[in-house]
């Protein structure tokens, strides 16, 4: 054996010794939250604050101006701070905390001060999947024009431009990797000749400036307020935008976090109503079980924008396929509006949809919409697939609604969308309430007769479709309409979900349930075309 | 009666699978288990892939060891410990390709000058490891700093030259079964990785040829990258 102290073994103790310096420095320069007990500070002047339109929104719908959300963070307390610190970052008056970087040592005089009330690592920086950006962009086809009228028909779309409702009077505030070539994109030339991008931020690279980097937000955009050839690509076409870049489009970094929270705070000062996300964070910095709306700071400042009136309308993710598989942060946040996505060919959950529910059980996703749209790219049309654009399709829906309904609060709204989703009362992991209905939302809509029947037999408890809605066949078996999808659910006694599905309705058979699955005190629930109806398993089967 | 009603349920059962088509269906309960096994979780499998350079020092001012490339193939596991220790083992196939440059004519390996002279070795090797992570995370591997201590047994080895002949004609020699590689050897190594990525470092604790051999040592330094399949 070679002498232990010979010349490369040495060299190779200097190697080990470089990568564990070079180590060191990336805990030294941990970034941190520091949060803090109390707001000291009470001068607020709300019009020196928020602008003439944060101000006047705050006004019209009856929210406080400068409550303890709305206090400055204690400059004292930063300076204080700052004397351990090594680097500042950012703050937050949400969540009354800084974020620093500091080494070990100063975190414990850090954390000794009197006004700390916490301290949490800001999670590791690193290269990750995007959730948002795993898309397949295909090139423009035949039937892009008619993805492109069936994506707002499918929300009934045409009872709002029949009632003259395009989001007008309403800001919507989209957070995105960027906007790129929108300024000069003839999909969105309506909103900057009459000056409907009221601010734009690019909180990434404390910039104004977002239209030159990420393409993603051009592509959300156009599925929100874009027109091709005359045609609304979404339905927010009257609609104001506050645009912000919080994201880098390939590198993914915790920074981003807190961006978004200070772009959630810029919209609020600036009048935001509904703020339209379709960006979302997991497995890199969280694990499923933290998906509970209290964990992740920006879930935390999502509720808090939703308490300052705005409506916030999250993606779910397109997690599906791979092992994070639930809803991405800040959609687990229960007052974010969390939108998940389905195929406009089968009208159930698109393949990568995230399911819900958040790990606390809070349902979710709320609403589903298409999670394939036609919409513009920072250089063409075409045909983009994600939850990304399920978000700002019903971020339209939104506006439009709250246009109808001046008077009602973020909640209402909220709770109106929820409820005007086509699978109404019924709700699964998957679809959620379904996908908003523009008629159901006026309320327009018809009251519908019921579509089927239970029936128990001695094996099954039979789900029979009435005759009208079995879809009619010719001579050689093959269908003349398309059959319906037929949403179950089996309910367990605590009232949580325990089993659900879609089953497409193209035979005159019943569905069936054998009763051997079934308990005692568990709930059949079933929807079709429009209908809903339970059966409560009232015996042993 | 009893296998009639049995044949009605298979009939009925077959006849929902005829009747209509099930395209989604969720076992919550199934579907929702937490699991053990992932990035950040109790347990971790992933396979990985690693090239480098073995480090060209002069060992003998007589020879030089350019280009003397590493690669390997094999399967990682991970124990989570805590946020931020881990400990686990590997398993993988390398290979090992020496290129040897004489500056004259002397005995080793043999006493001809050759053009392209290579020893290769092919091995299976096993390692054990401890793994610091710098930060708190996610259900991801983040950044670490992992130090091993491994062992290889060789599966093959050849010496390698080309001779030129007449013209443009080159003679490719290979000696397989070439017995003057040590055929077993343990090594200790050093990663600096984030997340699939990792840079890495190995030393050689034995000399590569045998003990009698009187050959010079080969680099037993190696410096490379790794890169995780999951």
């Amino acid at each position: 054996m070679k002498s232990l102290f010979q010349a490369p073994y040495s060299l190779f103790l200097l190697f080990f010794a470089l990568l564990l310096l070079s180590a060191l420095p990336v805990r030294a320069q941990s970034k941190y939250w520091v949060f803090f007990k109390d707001k000291p500070e009470k001068q607020f002047d709300a019009r020196q604050y928020f602008s003439p339109r944060g101000y006047e929104r705050r006004v019209k719908r009856n929210l406080p101006l400068g409550d303890y959300y709305d206090l400055p963070v204690a400059s004292r307390y930063t300076g204080e701070v700052m004397a351990l610190a090594d680097s500042f970052y950012a703050r937050s008056r949400w969540l009354n905390a800084i974020v620093v970087s500091a080494g070990s040592t100063s975190l414990d005089q850090i954390a000794g001060l009197p006004f700390v009330k916490g301290i949490e690592p800001v999670r590791t920086l690193q290269l990750a999947r995007k959730t948002e950006d795993s898309l397949r962009i295909f090139r423009i086809k035949k039937n892009d024009s008619l993805l492109l009228r069936f994506q707002l028909h499918r929300m009934k779309g045409e009872v709002f431009k029949k009632e003259k409702l395009d989001g007008k009077g309403i800001t919507i505030a989209v957070f995105d990797v960027g906007f790129r070539n929108a300024d000069i994109h003839p999909a969105f030339q309506h909103l900057f000749q009459r000056g409907a991008i009221r601010a734009t931020y690019d909180f990434i690279g404390d910039d104004p400036k977002v239209y030159d980097r990420g393409s993603h937000g051009t592509m959300v955009l156009g599925c929100l307020a874009g027109v091709y050839d005359s045609i609304p690509m979404g339905l927010a076409t009257g609609a104001d935008f506050l645009l912000a870049r919080t994201e880098r489009a390939h590198l993914e970094i915790t920074f981003e976090e807190y961006s978004w929270i200070a772009a959630a705070e810029w919209a609020d000062r600036h009048g935001a109503d509904i703020i339209s996300s379709s960006l979302g964070y997991s497995d890199v910095r969280y694990f499923q079980e933290e998906m509970d709306g209290r964990v992740a700071p920006i879930s935390r400042a999502a509720n808090i924008a939703a308490s300052r009136g705005i409506l916030v309308i999250n993606a779910a993710g397109n997690e599906a396929g791979n092992s994070w598989g639930t809803i991405v942060a800040p959609g687990d946040a229960d007052s974010v509006l969390t939108v998940g996505g389905v195929d406009p060919r089968t009208d159930a959950a698109i393949a990568f949809s995230s399911a819900g529910p958040a790990a606390d059980g809070t349902p979710k996703p709320n609403v589903v919409n298409l999670g394939i749209a036609f919409t513009s790219f920072p250089r063409k049309f075409g045909t983009a697939e994600g939850t990304s654009f399920a978000t700002p399709l019903t971020a339209g829906f939104a506006a439009c609604a709250w246009q109808a309904n001046p008077g009602k609060s973020n909640m209402e709204i909220f709770h109106m969308i929820e409820s005007s989703g086509h699978l109404f009362p019924y709700f699964d992991y998957h679809h959620g309430y379904g996908i908003p209905q523009a008629d159901k939302v006026l309320g327009l809509a018809a009251k519908t007769a019921p579509t089927f029947h239970f029936d128990l037999s001695d094996a099954y408890l039979e789900v029979k479709i009435n005759e009208e809605f079995v879809p009619e066949k010719d001579e050689d078996g093959k269908l003349l309409s398309h059959p319906g999808n037929l949403y179950y659910k089996i309910v367990k006694a605590n009232g949580k979900i325990r089993k659900y599905g879609v089953v497409l309705a193209e035979m005159d058979e019943p569905v069936y349930f054998e009763r051997d699955d079934l308990k005692k005190g568990e709930k059949v629930v079933v929807h079709f075309e429009g209908y809903t109806e339970s059966y409560i398993i009232d015996e042993e089967l | 009666m009893k296998n009639f009603t049995l044949i009605l349920i298979l009939l009925a059962a077959m006849n929902l699978a005829q009747a209509q088509t099930e395209i989604l269906q969720i076992d919550v309960d199934t579907d929702s288990t937490e699991s053990q096994f992932g990035a950040n979780r109790r347990h971790f499998i992933h396979t990985f892939m690693s090239l480098g350079l073995h480090t060209q020092i002069p060992v003998s001012g007589n020879y030089n060891f350019p280009r003397s490339t590493y690669s390997s193939f094999g399967v990682l596991y991970k124990l989570k410990l805590s946020d931020y220790f881990s400990t686990g083992v590997t398993l993988s196939m390398e290979s090992s390709n020496i290129r040897l440059s004489k500056d004259r004519v002397l005995p080793f390996p043999d006493t001809v000058k050759h053009n392209k002279e290579t020893l290769q070795q092919f091995a299976l090797s096993g390692s054990y490891y401890l793994r610091i992570n710098m930060e708190k995370r996610g259900n991801s591997i983040g950044k670490y700093f992992e130090l091993g201590i491994g062992g290889l047994l060789q599966t093959g080895a050849n010496y390698q030259y080309e001779e030129p002949l007449q013209g443009k004609e080159i003679m490719e020699v290979k000696i397989r079964h070439y017995r003057l590689i040590r055929s077993s050897n343990w090594y200790l190594y050093s990663a600096l990785g984030v997340n699939n990525f990792a840079i890495i470092a190995r030393y050689r604790m034995q000399s590569f040829f045998i003990d009698n051999s009187g050959f010079p040592e080969a680099p037993p330094i190696m410096l490379g990258f790794s890169w995780g399949f999951f």
